[in-house]
């Protein structure tokens, strides 16, 4: 009888902790701003509207390319659903004195953050870049793509539209 | 605040005096050899070295210059072997034609990941340092330094009957046993040439290369294979036991036989470490 | 009276119960999450004679890793499980077995950060200290001890670590002693936050201590380095300069001296809308840096000292010559200049395009004898020797030509003095000149095809390469790609062989597989006096990511 009341609860207490979950809080990770200012990543916010978290670098040709097609379209994005992204460059200090030079002069608009420890990609298990997130209005991740393929901003543009609709974006 | 930056203060301090600036001397003396110079038979552990090396590989003769400090250092206390593996022992171009590979250091290199690692380097005594069995070059006199004092565990005692006629070798070797031990152990008798005169690739000098550079105690094969086999038993040794054994090998007529020394050595079976050696001239 | 692990039954009931309920309110707020992320990497090696590549007996060769990261509020935790099963062609074969090397515990709240077990940090730029991983070179000197980040208010930032390093599945015999602080003066004092001059001054000091068993040098147990650095941010102005000092290290790669090091880095930026500028130069004087004085190759570094170039991103320039830093003596400079050509305008077009300009050279250091042998030598601070070890120049132009047609086009002037770089002998310098023409067309909605051709062109060492590749994709998912590498210009006319590869790939969200089968070409691998050789590959090759 003891047996079987401790497995019940021991059944219980373990089912209770949430393992693998769909939706998640970015992890609190002290990040740089351009101007050399430390910004926790929980300070990051957009009104309730979407944000996307693109983790890039300098050397990453699919990275650049994909900043640069959205950049193209951002203020279409912007001014329609009002998402706002956020740009993390994992670029180390070889390259990170480059990134300010590099966002100016390809004219991009998007808040860009430096990640020189590699804190905030490893919290959030980042493999390879480019590597991108979706935050819904309650900033919660709620989507994430790896690489980049001509076109997949369209999908993003689509998925975002539904976060404004409120609707729920989990699956494909 | 005040205190954690006191704290702080305090580290700083700590951390600026935790270097040493040495003004000199920067060599020790004479090291720590006592048994230098002494001709009577004083039973003392020799240590097995082991540099894995290619003509080509221009960082090389380093080691090799490291391998001769540390034998000035201890004298007859190291048993050397070079042992030429990998992509910088193949023979290439004219002048590097020599081939000094053998069977026995390949199977060796492919155990021990030697040339994979980046030559030049090594193994003392076979022995796992912090997990590590290869060891660079300029780290072999410490690591050899760990073993000089200790007292040996055996005493192999190898005599050589060399016919220079038909070039055949027999060697009759007694282990004598000092302290009790629990493991197995394997005996392998190793051949080394030393002083081959060829081509070595050297960065340091202004050629690249000293083309009359003698390459010394290369392993040239083994008598009983790259492992050798089991000694005795196998089941544990007694203080005072003595075993015998012997083998036979034909000396190729390619291998200059004044030159040539029977490495005899005795490791554990199981971890491969090794626990005594002995360097025989056969004449 | 029952017991379960020496307490009573009713003990552990109670807990249990407490637990479950503390769940449950855990839930509204903030229950523990697991992540992680898993990658594989495994090769099937066929023979292959004409291209020199090894027999693999074990055939098949797999590299395996897995992160679980668990948080719970201000709590988290982590383990990193890694298999070389055997390790790959290319990578250090010491990575030998299982086992987890990596794990680690946080606690974190507003002030102050506790890590115990595996970490990795950074301090400045990294020139004396910084432990990261780069999982595709088997680079990872993550530090295992204790680290504390303290903020005792907004604007002052302070780290201290006491560790050692890893080195394979063990750890190295130093213990890393490091301390850190930087200021934010605009962040620090309230009446300065509003002024356009940001400034921004840190230092650290770093200490490795290592027992001498050295019987033939007095070696110094405890070497120390320290490192000052001060950024000024101006509008559209950078300023950054870092400089280190390390007192006497004698270790394998500097040949035992007893000389001190210096390292000095200047970077200046200027950016604004549509232009980017950037001048940098650097100084490296006896800097190698490392937790085990004995080390060489890739072992053991404490300090990250970064290449002075561009670092390029096409096949033939990134990975033919590339430049490695020389940390006993360099130096460098690099200037590069990012511009948008406005779009409308007659040079620029519809969309605009972008220009890329950038020039790096380095060379030695001077090098002057000295009286006392041991101390090494003298090398006056602001000059370099003639000898050069590397020159840059590339201009590249992106310009998107329609809604379809995008193009990319570079050349780029090579000088590569492959003796010194690689740590080898009868090479020479290597000159040559590079071109790379990228053509992408979109020919649907989601599919895209891009032609890539690169050539290199030069009279030494293996002589000139052609390379062109062709890629087909499929938003959002899939890809296929086909590459041929032609070493035409070989002197030698058996060795000019065509390297084929084909590749696929599948990605859905967080994961992604690939597979490779083809012909790998050869190379020596040479870090700091060890050389390695990377040999030819031809089989086929699989890689899954997953980040979940």
């Amino acid at each position: 009888m003891k047996i079987l009341t401790l497995s019940l609860l021991l059944l219980v207490s373990f089912s209770k902790a949430q393992v693998i979950d769909n939706k998640r809080p970015m992890p609190a990770v002290d990040l740089k701003s351009l101007e050399g200012a430390v910004v926790n990543t929980s300070t990051f916010d957009n009104n309730d509207a979407p944000i996307v978290i693109s983790f890039w670098a300098t050397w990453c040709k699919p990275c650049v390319t994909e900043l640069t097609n959205i950049a193209e379209v951002y203020e279409e994005w912007q001014k329609e659903t009002g998402v706002k992204i956020i740009a993390i460059s994992i670029d180390d200090a070889r390259n990170q004195s480059k990134v300010a030079p590099f966002v100016n002069g390809k004219g991009w608009d998007y808040e860009v953050y430096l990640d020189p420890n590699a804190d905030l990609k490893r919290a959030m298990n980042v493999n390879l870049v480019p590597h991108t997130f979706l935050l819904d209005k309650d900033n919660q991740i709620v989507w994430q793509h790896n690489s980049y393929a001509e076109g997949d901003e369209e999908h993003l543009f689509e998925l975002i539209k539904k976060l404004v609709a409120g609707q729920e974006v989990s699956e494909k | 605040m005040k205190i954690k930056l006191l704290t702080a203060i305090t580290a700083t301090i700590i951390l600026l005096n935790g270097c040493d600036k040495i003004e000199g001397p920067y060599g020790n003396a004479a090291g720590n050899n006592q048994n230098s110079g002494d001709t009577s038979e004083t039973i003392l552990r020799k240590i097995l070295v082991e540099d894995f090396t290619g003509h080509t590989c221009g960082n090389c003769p380093r080691a090799a210059e490291s391998l001769g400090q540390i034998e000035n250092l201890y004298g007859d206390q190291i048993v050397a072997i070079a042992i030429h593996a990998g992509f910088f022992a193949e023979p290439t171009g004219a002048f590097f034609s020599e081939d000094y590979r053998t069977s026995v250091g390949n199977d060796l290199d492919q155990a021990f990941g030697n040339s994979a690692a980046g030559l030049p380097n090594g193994l003392i005594n076979r022995k796992e340092y912090d997990g590590q069995s290869i060891i660079q070059h300029t780290d072999w006199a410490s690591k050899t330094s760990e073993w000089i004092n200790l007292p040996p565990d055996l005493v192999i005692r190898t005599v050589p009957q060399y016919n220079p006629a038909t070039r055949e070798l027999e060697i009759s070797v007694n282990t004598t046993i000092l302290q009790n031990i629990e493991e197995s152990l394997n005996i392998v008798y190793y051949l080394t040439e030393d002083s081959i005169q060829s081509a070595q690739k050297d960065y340091s000098l202004a050629a690249q290369y000293e083309p009359n550079y003698y390459h010394r105690h290369v392993l040239r094969g083994s008598m009983n294979g790259a492992w050798g086999n089991v000694l005795g038993e196998g089941i544990g040794y007694t203080a005072n036991q003595e075993l015998n054994s012997n083998a036979s090998f034909t000396i190729p007529s390619t291998w200059n036989a004044s030159k040539i020394a029977v490495v005899t050595i005795v490791y554990k079976t199981g971890n491969k470490e090794v626990i005594q050696a002995e360097e025989t001239k056969i004449q | 009276m029952r017991t379960i692990f020496s307490l009573k039954s009713e003990v552990v009931l109670c807990f249990i119960f407490f637990l479950s309920i503390s769940e449950s309110f855990a839930q509204q707020q903030n229950a523990g999450e697991l992540h992680g992320n898993f990658q594989l990497d495994a090769q099937y090696y066929n023979k292959d004679s004409l291209i020199g590549a090894p027999v693999v007996p074990e055939k098949v060769l797999t590299n395996g890793f897995m992160n679980l990261w668990y948080t719970r509020g201000a709590f988290s935790a982590g383990i990193r499980y890694e298999s070389y099963l055997n390790v790959m062609q290319g990578f250090d074969p010491r990575y030998r077995g299982t086992g987890v090397p990596f794990r680690f515990a946080s606690y974190q709240n507003e002030q102050l950060e506790a890590t115990v077990g595996n970490f990795y940090e950074q301090f400045g730029g990294g020139l004396i200290l910084r432990a990261y991983e780069e999982r595709g070179l088997g680079y990872d000197n993550a530090f295992e001890g204790v680290r504390v980040r303290y903020q005792p208010v907004k604007g002052l930032y302070l780290k201290g670590l006491i560790a050692r390093q890893r080195t394979f599945f063990s750890l190295s015999p130093g213990i890393v002693r490091g301390f850190d602080g930087e200021i934010n003066f605009n962040e620090l004092i309230s009446s300065l936050a509003d002024k356009k001059t940001a400034v921004i001054i840190g230092g650290s000091i770093v200490s490795r201590f290592q027992t001498d068993q050295d019987p033939i040098y007095n070696l110094p147990e405890n070497v120390g380095a320290f490192e000052g650095r001060m950024n000024i941010i101006r509008g559209k102005f950078n300023l950054l300069a870092e400089y280190g000092y390390k007192y006497n290290d004698p270790n394998a790669t500097n040949g035992f001296i007893y000389k001190e090091g210096q390292a000095l880095s200047i970077t200046s930026t200027y950016s604004t809308k549509g232009f980017g500028l950037l001048l940098a130069a650097k100084r490296l004087d006896n800097f190698d840096f490392r937790s085990d004085r004995t080390a060489a190759g890739i072992g053991a570094n404490i300090n990250f000292l970064p290449a002075l170039t561009r670092q390029h991103t096409y096949n033939l320039p990134a990975t033919i010559y590339p430049y490695a830093t020389q940390p006993n003596g360099e130096m460098g400079f690099q200037a590069e200049m990012t511009y948008k050509i406005k779009k409308g305008s007659k040079l620029g077009g519809k969309y605009g395009t972008e220009v890329t300009v950038n020039f790096s050279g380095t060379n030695g250091i001077i090098k002057r004898s000295v009286d006392n042998d041991t101390l090494g030598y003298s090398s006056p601070f602001l000059k370099a020797s003639k000898e050069m070890f590397f020159r840059d120049f590339h201009i590249e132009i992106h310009k998107k030509i329609n809604a379809n047609l995008k193009v990319n086009l570079m050349y780029l002037n090579w000088v590569y003095n492959k003796d010194v770089v690689q740590g080898l002998a009868g090479f020479g310098t290597i000159y040559a000149n590079m071109g790379v023409l990228d053509i992408s067309y979109k020919l649907a909605k989601r599919h895209t095809i891009r032609l890539e051709t690169q050539a290199l062109f030069t009279k030494q060492d293996m002589g000139s390469w052609a390379m062109a590749l062709l890629e087909y994709t499929f938003s959002p998912s899939w890809f296929v790609a086909v590459l041929d590498q032609y070493n035409y210009g070989n002197s030698n006319e058996t060795l000019r062989i065509h390297y084929v590869t084909g590749n696929t790939g599948y990605n859905y969200k967080g994961n992604r597989i690939m597979l490779q089968y083809g012909r790998q070409r050869a190379g020596i691998f040479c870090v700091g006096g060890v050389c390695r050789n990377v040999p030819a590959s031809n089989g086929l090759s699989i890689s899954i990511l997953s980040s979940f």
